[in-house]
């Protein structure tokens, strides 16, 4: 069998209308016990310019043909169960199916943070234990579990470097982001009325104190800095730099989207982090659900605790409670307690993987060293096929162009939609924005060297394609669901809603 | 570790391919001072047995309520069993955001089927893929308000009737606006049409109104969108319970602009508020200004219909400091509970459970009316109402719970003088029993 044939995925699925295609007028998925009290009608009791008699257009479809409908619809995703998902910057590692069983627990899923605060224990003890565990991860010493992604932990710690400063009467204007960051970083700033400077990256991939040292002035009120960077490499001037930042009286944060590369290696309090929001749907395992929903706890030094959301999370004795008495907090951020399903399973995850049986490890540490080390591995394989702009020892993710495939004519977006005639889903690409071309790999610690290999072997021979038969990529992918699905027709015709025909 | 397939013979073969001799040497980018020297006080590794053990004790240390009528922006429902079991599937909850159309096409389908149903419910031309919850949903509306209504500095005008947890959220993302913020009043429970018309009409820019309100009581909206089209004020509204959409309009036939509301009560039970997911929809001419994820239909080479995440030059990963939202995700898996859940219902299901709702509402109404001491305004309301106690709400609240049960949420907590309302909320799920439970404890109390 050829390595076409062995690694073809199985993402060909039949066809299948919508529901909307599918709705017959008169049939049911549901049902209700009888009434056991009066039939109100409502325009008995709500005025009549109100009332509606139906939804128009709503579905009508009965239970069995739901099930098979959204059933077929989950054979049309490509998923970390199904294969190797190399996505950079997005932490594809498995999600344990006991996380899932735990997060179903009815005590914990029938939480209303509206009953009385005894009747809530359960659900805070387990924020309140994952708030230590992230503290003992990060060195931070206290966290807010309450934003709902990475994006919202980052406007809440923005939030609070603002609010440290206008607490100091400190005038500040702009935070330093590197050019290598996440559009979600500078799309932070400008929600709360930073702006934005750019720090370049320099020759070795990472930022140079130098460079730092010529933007920064009295109006810089932090820097916002992942680590590792969007290249993968660690940011070997971190401390430096934080010393540089905290001299004008400005605050370190930190964009934990690629903790995992570093997790039980360092704590970034000791590199002088202030502030951080951890994706505990990356690091800590919690399912990434075709888009969400994500956690994004926020952890910050201890003078800088009064300015987290309200409430806290505390705890008296054998009592947890919800300390809403925070005058210098920066306000609510969501409406109740941050996205409580992702933590329970965060918290599984976590208690998963501490101390090795003998005391003298931890798993954390072995998932970066398995993260680090597959990502060298790949680095290594695919040397000499395809460019590495930086070929230094990376972290858990290594960036590679198209350079060396561009004389044949095949970019990286064919060489991406090639992957999947393969049976893969593609690395990110186009990103980080300082490498032309990027495709950023990230193996994480979850795959085998098996899987590594077989995927390297995958990637020269499109490599390999590419020199002999362009051809081929460029009309990729054709072996999968859909071909080319054409993304530029969407925005000129937009139909963002089903229309009967 | 059972997570991680590397094996010792694994690493020896990986470390000498990247010519290492040990794992230490992988890190060696980092200051050894730095590096962490002790176990960084971590708790020992739970097997999967120890891991139900400890959860078990933790769900052991207080009793779950026997019953509930707390509501108050999160509901209890009956959730189809087959919404967790289609949820669960691998191949939903281990995918990623779909960039890659070509093999996503069943996030992008349901999706596209989510943002339709969002469209009939609310009556409005175009819905996105959904936020992170109600309330950063109504935030993000005004803030797209605010982006259209760039030329000019009028009030923000917020109804007094809004979820306290909303006002807060939205002050928080409004923090530079804040001086432009006038609280609309009520009358009773209820919208002011008089002071809100002579608000409307003195250069405002922007209406919040949310229906039901605090109080659980419909605003009227064909009142509120006649007065809104005699102005240039950009309406947003905001819903906690999208299941009154079942008996009453979506805002979007009286004229709102911008529909925003908390998704929870399809598809999820209430999980502390924690597996929510924002609903956004608006006008067809907005919709370079939406923030977040927009599926949209088109074709692929060989001219089948597919979908695909579309306009994603509004989105910050374009975008970045130009971008409408910084948002990064569309609370997918919630969403897709939503749509499986409203996809069971169907039309009569929803119509079904709605009548239902309001029926068990009115049907506690009106025997609590019989009990001289409390009152209970005449302003029309669907699942959930206020009682007003002649006595502190917080009493109450406490008696009932020492009796393992919740028999409302005392908005006291909220504003002191509100301390003497009790919100109850009613279920599909509660039996007659239960019902005249409530009814005799608050005949009886205190």
């Amino acid at each position: 069998m050829n390595l076409l044939e062995r690694t073809t995925g199985t993402l060909v699925s039949p066809e299948e209308p919508t529901l909307f295609d599918k709705s017959k007028a008169g049939r049911i998925g549901y049902s209700l016990p009888a009434p056991e009290v009066p039939e109100v009608v409502a325009e008995q009791v709500i005025p009549k310019a109100l009332v509606r008699d139906e939804v128009l257009g709503f579905p009508e479809i009965s239970e069995n043909e739901v099930v098979r409908h959204f059933v077929r619809l989950s054979q049309k995703n490509y998923s970390i169960d199904t294969g190797f998902y190399p996505l950079g910057s997005c932490t594809m590692k498995y999600n344990p199916k006991i996380n899932e069983e735990i997060a179903r627990l009815p005590v914990l899923a029938q939480s209303h943070p509206f009953w009385d605060e005894r009747f809530l224990q359960p659900a805070l003890e387990v924020q309140f234990q994952l708030q230590n565990l992230l503290s003992a991860v990060t060195g931070l010493e206290s966290f807010t579990l309450q934003p709902s992604a990475g994006a919202h932990g980052e406007y809440v710690g923005i939030k609070i470097m603002r609010a440290y400063h206008e607490s100091r009467g400190n005038k500040k204007t702009k935070v330093i982001v590197p050019d290598s960051a996440h559009g979600t970083n500078p799309a932070t700033c400008t929600m709360i009325g930073y702006d934005i400077v750019p720090v370049p990256t320099g020759p070795r991939g990472i930022v140079e104190i130098e460079d730092v040292k010529k933007i920064l002035d009295s109006e810089v009120a932090g820097i916002m800095m992942t680590n590792p960077s969007t290249l993968g490499l660690f940011e070997e001037n971190i401390s430096q730099i934080a010393e540089l930042i905290h001299s004008v009286d400005g605050l370190v944060y930190m964009d934990g989207a690629n903790f995992n590369a570093i997790v039980g290696i360092v704590k970034p309090a000791d590199l002088g982090v202030d502030i951080m929001h951890i994706n505990v749907h990356k690091t800590f395992s919690t399912p990434h659900g075709g888009g969400g929903p994500g956690a994004g706890p926020v952890g910050v030094r201890s003078h800088l605790k009064k300015f987290l959301p309200t409430p806290t999370i505390e705890r008296s004795g054998e009592r947890f409670f919800y300390d809403y008495n925070l005058p210098d907090s920066i306000g609510k951020v969501s409406g109740y307690h941050g996205t409580f399903a992702i933590h329970v399973r965060a918290l599984t995850y976590m208690l998963s993987i501490g101390t090795t049986a003998d005391g003298k490890d931890t798993y954390l540490r072995r998932i970066a060293t398995g993260a680090v080390l597959n990502a060298n591995y790949i680095r290594h394989r695919l040397r000499g096929h395809y460019n590495i702009p930086y070929d230094h020892p990376c972290g858990h993710e290594v960036v590679i162009n198209d350079d060396f495939q561009q004389k044949f004519g095949v970019k990286t977006i064919h060489i991406a939609k090639r992957l999947m005639d393969y049976g893969y889903h593609p690395m990110t690409v186009y990103f980080p924005l300082v490498v032309p071309g990027a495709m950023m790999i990230e193996p994480t610690e979850s795959e085998s060297k098996e899987t590594l290999d077989q995927f390297c072997d995958v990637m020269i021979a499109i490599a390999n394609e590419a020199k002999e038969n362009p051809e081929i990529l460029l009309n990729a992918p054709t072996r999968v669901n859909r071909e080319k699905v054409d993304e530029l027709r969407a925005q000129k015709q937009p139909r963002l809603s089903w229309k009967p025909a | 570790m059972k997570y991680i397939p590397q094996g010792p013979d694994d690493q020896k073969e990986l470390l000498k391919a990247v010519g290492l001799k040990s794992t230490d040497e992988l890190f060696q980018f980092i200051p050894a001072h730095l590096k962490i020297k002790n176990n960084l006080y971590y708790p020992k590794a739970q097997s999967e047995i120890e891991i139900r053990k400890t959860f078990q004790k933790i769900c052991a240390s207080s009793p779950a309520p026997s019953l509930s009528f707390a509501g108050c922006g999160l509901y209890q429902h009956d959730i189809p069993s087959i919404v967790p079991f289609i949820q669960s599937r691998s191949e939903f909850a281990t995918s990623y955001t779909p960039y890659q159309p070509e093999i996503s096409q069943g996030n992008l389908q349901a999706i596209f089927e989510f943002q339709t149903m969002i469209t009939q419910l609310t009556e409005c031309e175009l819905s996105n893929a959904s936020l992170y919850d109600g309330a950063t949903s109504l935030a993000e509306g005004i803030l797209m308000a605010l982006r259209l209504k760039k030329k000019t500095a009028g009030k923000i005008i917020l109804s007094g009737g809004l979820h306290p947890h909303y006002e807060q959220v939205v002050r928080t993302y409004l923090q530079s606006f804040l001086d432009r913020i006038v609280v609309a009043p009520l009358k009773g429970d209820r919208l002011d049409q008089e002071a809100l018309s002579k608000l409307v009409t003195s250069e405002a820019d922007i209406l919040v109104t949310q229906s039901p309100n605090i109080f659980g009581v419909i605003e009227d909206d064909s009142a509120i969108g006649a007065l809104v089209k005699t102005s240039d004020v950009f309406w947003v509204t905001s819903t906690t319970e999208p299941f009154v959409w079942g008996v009453v309009r979506g805002p979007g036939a009286f004229g709102a602009h911008i529909v925003t509301g908390e998704g929870q009560s399809f598809g999820a039970p209430a999980y502390l508020g924690g597996a929510s997911y924002g609903i956004f929809a608006t006008k067809n001419e907005y919709l370079r200004q939406v923030p977040g994820r927009l599926v949209g239909e088109t074709l692929d080479q060989k001219g089948r219909r597919s979908y695909t995440l579309t306009f994603a030059t509004r989105e910050q990963f374009i975008r970045r400091e130009k971008a409408t939202s910084n948002i990064c995700t569309n609370q997918n898996l919630n969403m897709l509970a939503g749509v499986i859940h409203m996809a069971t219902l169907g039309k009569a299901g929803l119509k079904a459970v709605s009548r239902r709702l309001l029926s068990h509402a009115e049907y506690l109404k009106s025997h609590l009316r019989e009990v001289s001491e409390l009152k209970i305004s005449s302003s029309p309301t669907f699942s959930e109402f206020t009682v007003d106690l002649p006595y502190g709400a917080a009493t109450l609240v406490k008696s009932a719970a020492d009796a393992g049960w919740v028999c409302g949420v005392d908005l006291g907590r909220f504003k002191p003088e509100w301390n003497k309302k009790l919100l109850i909320a009613t279920s599909e799920l509660h039996t007659k029993a239960e019902l005249d439970r409530l009814v005799d404890f608050l005949r009886t109390a205190p």
